[in-house]
C-alpha cells in the first residue's frame, strides 16, 4: 500500500515538473506575441502576418529602431528595427513578410558598414522551432539545446520576458506606438556628454563601408522573388564624426548601384543629411527630436521617391 | 564546457556531468562488489579527460608519483630514509604547485599560459589545488603514523581523482575514505533521497541566486555607470552572497553526488555568516580546507617555532594565511585576502587573551553586536579582493563607496537593471534561504515535491549565464 501511495507521489510530481513549464511556456509565448516592448512579440508579428495587409513595415537595426518614427512616417507604418539586427536577421523576417503575399511597401534601413550580429537571442526564442531561426542562431553559434523543447526554452530569460511585458502594461518609463520606442526618462541633450561621444567614436576604428555580399546577394534575391513589392531602402543619418576616414565608399556606391537598378527599389540616402549635432543621441543614432525630424523629411523623400519611378 | 579561463571542462551543471553521474550510479547499482571501484575510476577518467588528456596524464603522473613516496615512508625503510623521503615529497609537491601555479594560472582576464606537446596542451590543470593538499595530507599521515593506508595504486588513484570532488573539494582524507573507496557501497534509497536534494539545493544556489546576484555585482564594479554610496554597499554585501552561494551550491552539488554513489564527503560549510569574528568564520567557512591547514600547516609551522612563545604562533598563523592568499591565485588582491585574515585573526587571538568578554546580559548582547558588525564589516571589505582585478580595482570601488556624489535612486539601486531583474534577484535569495531550511528536515515522501518546486525554481527564475564556478579556477 505505502509503496504504491509512493509511486503515485512520484507519478503525481513527475507530471507536475513536466505539466507546469509547458504551462508556463505556453502562457509567456501568449503574452510575448501580444507584446510590441519585447523584441520577440515584433518578431512574432511579422512572422504571423498580425500587421495586415495595410502594413507599412520598417526594417532594420537599431538605426531602425532609433530613427524612424511611424506616427510621423503617415499611418500604416510599423518600426520592426531592434538593436543588432544585422542583414542576416533582416533577410529573415523580409522571407517571413514576402510570404505573407502583401502588397505594401516595405522599408528596409541599410546600415551602410559591414556587421553580422543577430542581437539578443531572446528576440528569437519563441521561433527557435522554425528552420529559418535555428539556421540564424546556428549562424552565430548562438544555439542551445532547450531551446527546442517546450517548457524549458525560456529557462533564464523569464524575467527579460515579463520585464518588456509589464513595461507594455505600466508604460513607467516608456511607450511604445507601432513599435518606435518612445523613453519618458531619456536623458536631455547635453553637449559636453554628447562631445565625450564623439571622442569614444574618434578612438574606435573608422567606418569601413560596405554590405557583406552574401547578406547583399541574399537581399537581392528576396528583392526579385517579389516583383511587385516595392522596397525602399534608406540609408538613414550618421553624424559626420561617424563617417570621418571611413574607407571603401567607392565599392559600397557600386552595390548600391546594383541595387538601384531593380525597377522596384527605391533608393533615399540620408547619411550625410545635414543634421546638427543637437539631433543625435549618439554618432551613429538620432534622439527622438531628430528622430521626428527625420521621419518628416523621409515621410516627404518616400513620396517623391515612390512618385518619380512611377513615372 | 568552458571556463571563464577558457579551459575545456566538465562543469558539474552541466548536463554531460548528470548524464555520467547518472550512468555510474546505474553501473555501481548492478556490477558486484569488486567491480564498483573500477566503475567509478573509469567514471573518474572520463571526467577528468574531459578537461583534456595532458591534464588527466599530467595529474596521473602526479599522483604515480606520490604513490611512490606513499609506498616508500609506509614500507619498512629505516626512519632516516622515511624522514627523508617525506622531504622530498614536500619539496616534489610544493615545487609542482608553484611552477603550476605561477606559470599557468595568470591573472583574471589574461590568456592562460599553456605547453604544447605533439598533439596535446596542457593548461592550469583541473583541481590542481585541491589535490595537491589531498596528497600531501596522505603522506603526512602515514608519516606521522596517523594513517597507515594499506592500499594499492588504484584505490590510491580513485581517491585523489574521485569526480564529485576532483574540480573543486571537498578535501577529503585518505583515512575517511580509503575502505569505502576500496569496497564501494550499492547506493541506498536513502542515499539517493540525500543526494538528489543536495544537488537540486546546489543548482538553486548557483544557477538561481549565484548568476543572478553575479549581474548585478559586476556591473557595479565594473563602474561603467554611475553609483551613489548605498549602491556600493549594496553591492559589495550582495558580493559575499554571491561568493558563498557560488562556493556553497558547487560543494552541494559535489556532495549530492558523492551522496548518490554512497559516499558522505565532507561538509565545508556550518551557517559561516552566523559567526561573531573571522577565527570563528573559518571555522565554518570551507572547512575541509580550515581543517587540513590546521592540521597539515598551522600545527607543524607552530610546533617548529613554539620556544618564540606566543610570536612564534602568531607568526604561523600569520604564514598560513599569506600561504592560503597564494593558494587561491598567486596575484596581489589574494595576497592581500590573506594577509588581511591572517592580521584579524592574530589581533582576535591575542585580543582574547587579554580581554574576556564583559559580565552582565546587556554588555554579554553589545559585545555581541559589536562582534558581529566588525566581523561582517571586515568579511564583506577583504572578499571585494576576491572579485577584484587588481588591488587598483579593489581601491576604486571603497573609494566610490565613500566618495560618489550621486544621488540614490531607484534605477541607481537597481543598479540599472530595473525592478523585474532586481525581483528576480531577490525571489532568487527567498527561494535558497527556504529551499535550504526544507532540504535539511527533508523525508523520504516530500522528496518528489522538493525536486518538483526546485525544478520550478531553475526553469522560471534560473540564470544560465554565469559561467565557472569561481573555485573551479583555483
Amino acid at each position: 500500500m505505502s509503496s504504491s501511495r509512493n509511486l503515485l507521489i512520484w507519478c503525481g510530481c513527475i507530471a507536475l515538473i513536466v505539466a507546469v513549464p509547458l504551462l508556463g511556456d505556453w502562457l509567456c509565448t501568449r503574452l510575448i506575441l501580444a507584446s510590441e516592448s519585447v523584441e520577440a512579440g515584433r518578431v512574432g508579428r511579422v512572422i504571423h502576418g498580425a500587421g495586415g495587409a495595410d502594413e507599412i513595415p520598417i526594417f532594420g537595426a537599431s538605426k531602425a529602431e532609433a530613427d524612424y518614427v511611424p506616427d510621423i512616417l503617415g499611418p500604416g507604418y510599423y518600426n520592426y528595427g531592434f538593436a543588432s539586427a544585422s542583414p542576416e536577421v533582416v533577410n529573415t523576417l523580409l522571407t517571413f513578410e514576402l510570404r505573407a503575399g502583401h502588397a505594401k511597401t516595405i522599408i528596409v534601413d541599410l546600415f551602410p558598414g559591414e556587421f553580422k550580429d543577430i542581437g539578443d537571442v531572446r528576440n528569437y526564442i519563441p521561433f527557435a522551432d522554425l528552420p529559418e531561426f535555428q539556421k540564424l542562431l546556428q549562424y552565430q553559434d548562438k544555439w542551445q539545446w532547450h531551446y527546442a523543447v517546450p517548457g524549458l526554452r525560456y529557462f533564464g530569460s523569464y524575467d527579460w520576458y515579463i520585464k518588456g511585458i509589464l513595461s507594455d502594461h505600466i508604460k513607467a518609463t516608456r511607450t511604445v506606438r507601432h513599435g518606435y520606442s518612445v523613453e519618458f526618462n531619456e536623458i536631455r541633450w547635453r553637449r559636453d556628454l554628447f562631445q565625450q561621444n564623439i571622442q569614444r567614436r574618434l578612438w574606435q576604428p573608422p567606418l569601413q563601408f560596405g554590405v557583406d555580399p552574401d547578406q547583399m546577394r541574399r537581399f537581392l534575391e528576396l528583392i526579385d522573388s517579389a516583383p511587385d513589392r516595392v522596397f525602399v531602402v534608406v540609408i538613414s543619418p550618421l553624424h559626420k564624426v561617424y563617417l570621418r576616414n571611413a574607407v571603401g565608399e567607392a565599392a559600397y556606391r557600386q552595390q548600391l548601384a546594383t541595387l538601384a537598378k531593380r525597377s522596384n527599389v527605391r533608393l533615399i540616402d540620408f547619411m550625410r543629411a545635414p543634421y546638427p549635432d543637437e539631433y543625435f543621441r549618439d554618432t551613429g543614432h538620432l534622439n527622438y527630436r531628430g528622430a521626428q525630424v527625420f521621419s518628416a523629411d523621409l515621410r516627404a523623400a518616400i513620396a517623391n521617391a515612390l512618385q518619380n519611378k512611377a513615372h | 564546457l568552458i571556463d571563464i579561463e577558457g579551459r575545456a571542462i566538465m562543469l558539474v551543471t552541466s548536463v554531460q556531468f548528470f548524464i555520467l553521474l547518472a550512468a555510474t550510479i546505474a553501473l555501481v547499482a548492478m556490477v558486484p562488489v569488486g567491480v564498483r571501484k573500477w566503475v567509478l575510476l573509469a567514471a573518474s577518467l572520463v571526467f577528468y579527460t574531459a578537461s583534456g588528456i595532458a591534464s588527466a596524464l599530467f595529474m596521473g603522473a602526479l599522483i604515480g608519483v606520490n604513490f611512490l613516496f606513499l609506498r616508500g615512508i609506509v614500507g619498512s625503510a629505516p626512519e632516516r630514509v622515511r624522514d627523508r623521503l617525506y622531504t622530498a615529497s614536500m619539496i616534489f609537491n610544493a615545487a609542482v604547485f608553484l611552477c603550476m601555479k605561477l606559470g599557468f594560472e595568470p591573472a583574471p582576464g589574461v590568456q592562460p599560459v599553456s605547453l604544447h606537446f605533439g598533439g596535446l596542451s596542457l593548461g592550469y590543470p583541473l583541481g590542481l589545488s585541491f589535490i595537491i593538499l589531498m596528497l600531501h595530507g596522505a603522506i603526512t599521515d602515514a608519516h606521522s603514523g596517523k594513517y597507515v593506508p594499506k592500499i594499492g595504486f588504484s584505490t590510491y588513484l580513485l581517491f585523489n581523482s574521485f569526480f564529485p570532488y576532483a574540480s573543486a573539494g571537498p578535501i577529503e582524507r585518505l583515512d575517511r575514505m580509503a575502505e569505502r573507496l576500496e569496497k564501494p557501497p550499492r547506493p541506498s534509497a536513502e542515499n539517493l533521497r540525500e543526494g538528489l536534494s543536495l544537488i537540486a539545493l546546489g543548482l538553486i544556489k548557483k544557477i538561481v541566486v549565484a548568476n543572478r546576484v553575479k549581474v548585478y555585482v559586476d556591473s557595479v564594479f565594473a563602474g561603467d555607470l554611475p553609483n551613489s554610496s548605498v549602491t556600493m554597499v549594496i553591492a559589495i554585501i550582495l558580493n559575499v552572497v554571491y561568493i558563498y552561494s557560488d562556493f556553497s551550491g558547487y560543494t552541494d552539488i559535489a556532495r549530492g553526488a558523492g551522496r548518490c554513489l554512497g559516499f558522505d564527503l565532507l561538509r565545508n560549510f556550518d551557517r559561516p555568516f552566523a559567526a561573531r569574528s573571522v577565527t570563528e568564520f573559518w571555522r565554518r567557512w570551507h572547512m575541509s580546507f580550515s581543517s587540513w591547514l590546521r592540521d597539515y600547516l598551522y600545527m607543524p609551522i607552530a610546533f617548529m617555532w613554539r620556544r618564540s612563545g606566543p610570536l612564534g604562533q602568531s607568526s604561523a598563523l600569520l604564514l598560513t594565511f599569506l600561504l592560503v592568499g597564494f593558494w587561491h591565485r598567486a596575484t596581489w588582491p589574494f595576497l592581500l585576502f590573506g594577509a588581511l585574515h591572517g592580521v584579524a585573526l592574530v589581533a582576535e587571538t591575542r585580543y582574547d587573551m587579554v580581554v574576556s568578554a564583559p559580565n552582565g546580559s546587556l554588555s554579554r548582547r553589545l559585545w555581541d553586536v559589536a562582534g558581529r558588525l566588525y566581523f561582517y564589516a571586515f568579511v564583506c571589505a577583504t572578499v571585494v579582493l576576491f572579485s577584484a582585478s587588481s588591488i587598483y580595482h579593489a581601491e576604486t570601488i571603497f573609494a566610490r563607496m565613500f566618495t560618489s556624489k550621486e544621488a540614490i535612486s531607484l534605477a541607481d539601486l537597481m543598479a540599472y537593471k530595473g525592478p523585474v531583474l532586481f525581483a528576480f534577484l531577490l525571489a532568487g535569495i527567498g527561494i535558497w534561504q527556504i529551499m535550504e531550511r526544507w532540504q535539511r528536515g527533508l523525508s523520504q515522501r516530500a522528496l518528489p515535491l522538493f525536486l518538483a518546486i526546485a525544478t520550478f525554481a531553475l526553469i522560471f527564475f534560473g540564470q544560465p549565464d554565469g559561467g565557472s564556478f569561481i573555485y573551479v579556477q583555483f
